[in-house]
């Protein structure tokens, strides 16, 4: 007798898969042969519901079971064997062979426990290896800098040597910049004693031989040029116009100027004298 | 007939059952055969069995997934299982006996194995189908009443 429906259900159900005792039990071929997928429905249904209801049955399922799932996590371990499929055709797959040859040695080690110093002495060689080579480019890469310098030097140096031995003024990139403005005040209470422009000249080609500047090579001081200043003409803008470049502008300045600072502009509609160039 | 090697081959049923087949009627032609001969504690499951063959061989789908659904959510809470790790979820969606005994599944979670309708009202529904057709089994077979319409105010499915 049964309450209801439900109670009904539950002692069907429970009374279905009460234990049996078992005569005969599956053999391991029909367990694995369930495993791998191979039986048909009824025969697949037919072992469920014996070892559902065969103690004896379960347990060896369940050790069937945990065993192949041992085997199984240990083959994944394992490296895949190559597999020519999938390389290209006619192309093997050097990389996946060599990972795969790795792997295949670090697995077969004969003593498990050295594999984590194995590792850490491949790691530390390859650092050392790394420190060598980064510290080398650096040598190199500085005493080929340096040799370049000095070989540099050594070629200007030849070459200022050459142009003094021949009696060459040196470039005037590098002659009027070098004076300092306290010389170039010097040289302008000197300039101011003459009035003569020829004379003003021959001081200041005097004032700058006596620091070894030799601009008569480029500058003829017996031929004075005169020339009336614009609006907008600077001591730079006039050396560059009549001496080749800016930076000559001192010489200029110290044949025309009687109390204008170095950082004035030349008077407007004044004559000044400029020397010709060669 | 032994009562035991009857009730292993309603099992090879039931199993076939849980995975959601269908189960040709004459495959049933045994139990049917030994009628009155069934011991009274079996009686129980061969009428349930016979009910959800003839539903699972003439419900619609939705019927037949939620009968599987079921019969999953009621062999869950039989028997025990001592190791669950061998179950895998994917293998739950074509389970078997050996799969769900002891598995002690929830309602919604036997029928997302059947892909079946979750709700509790799903459940109550195949369950009044099935308990018509157990009803009409019973009477059929052994020719008196159902034994939980004998109960006298049990509450029945409704």
């Amino acid at each position: 007798m049964f309450r209801d429906f439900e109670e009904f259900v539950k002692h069907a159900t429970a009374r279905e898969v009460a234990p049996i005792r078992h005569v005969y039990h599956p053999d391991l071929e029909l367990m694995l042969a369930y495993l791998a997928g191979d039986l048909n429905s009824y025969a697949r249904s037919k072992l469920n519901a014996h070892i559902a209801t065969c103690s004896h049955c379960q347990h060896r399922w369940k050790q069937l079971v945990t065993t192949l799932n041992k085997e199984m996590e240990v083959l994944r371990r394992l490296s895949p064997a190559f597999a020519l499929a999938r390389s290209r055709p006619g192309r093997v797959c050097l990389r996946s062979w060599y990972e795969n040859w790795w792997k295949r040695k670090w697995e077969t080690l004969t003593f498990p426990a050295f594999r984590p110093a194995l590792a850490w002495a491949g790691a530390v060689m390859v650092g050392v290896a790394l420190g060598l080579g980064i510290t080398m480019a650096l040598v190199l890469r500085t005493n080929y800098s340096t040799a370049n310098r000095l070989a540099t030097l050594t070629r200007e140096i030849e070459d200022l040597k050459v142009q003094l031995a021949l009696g060459h003024s040196l470039s005037t990139d590098i002659i009027v910049p070098s004076l300092a403005p306290e010389e170039i005040s010097q040289l302008m209470a000197q300039v101011t004693e003459f009035s003569d422009p020829w004379l003003k000249a021959l001081v200041i080609a005097n004032f700058l031989n006596l620091r070894g500047l030799y601009l008569t090579w480029e500058i003829d001081w017996r031929q004075l040029i005169e020339h009336r200043v614009q609006p907008g003409e600077t001591w730079q803008s006039l050396a560059e116009t009549y001496l080749g470049t800016a930076t000559l502008w001192p010489v200029i300045y110290l044949l025309n100027a009687r109390e204008e600072p170095p950082d004035s502009l030349p008077p407007v509609g004044e004559i000044i004298v400029i020397p010709a160039r060669k | 007939m032994d009562p035991q090697l009857v009730r292993e081959d309603r099992l090879t049923v039931w199993d076939r059952l849980l995975r959601g087949e269908e189960i040709p009627s004459q495959e049933l032609r045994f139990l049917q055969s030994v009628g009155r001969d069934i011991p009274d504690d079996e009686k129980p499951g061969v009428i349930l069995l016979l009910a959800a063959v003839e539903l699972m061989n003439s419900g619609t789908a939705a019927v037949r997934r939620n009968l599987t659904a079921a019969l999953r959510y009621w062999f869950s809470h039989t028997g025990s299982k001592t190791d669950k790790t061998l179950i895998s979820p994917g293998r739950l969606k074509e389970g078997g006996l050996m799969e769900f005994l002891g598995l002690h599944l929830t309602w919604p979670e036997a029928a997302r194995t059947a892909k079946a309708d979750g709700s509790y009202a799903a459940l109550k529904r195949i369950e009044k189908k099935l308990q018509e057709e157990c009803k009409r089994q019973w009477e059929s077979i052994f020719g008196n009443p159902a034994p939980w319409d004998l109960a006298g105010g049990g509450r029945n499915v409704s």
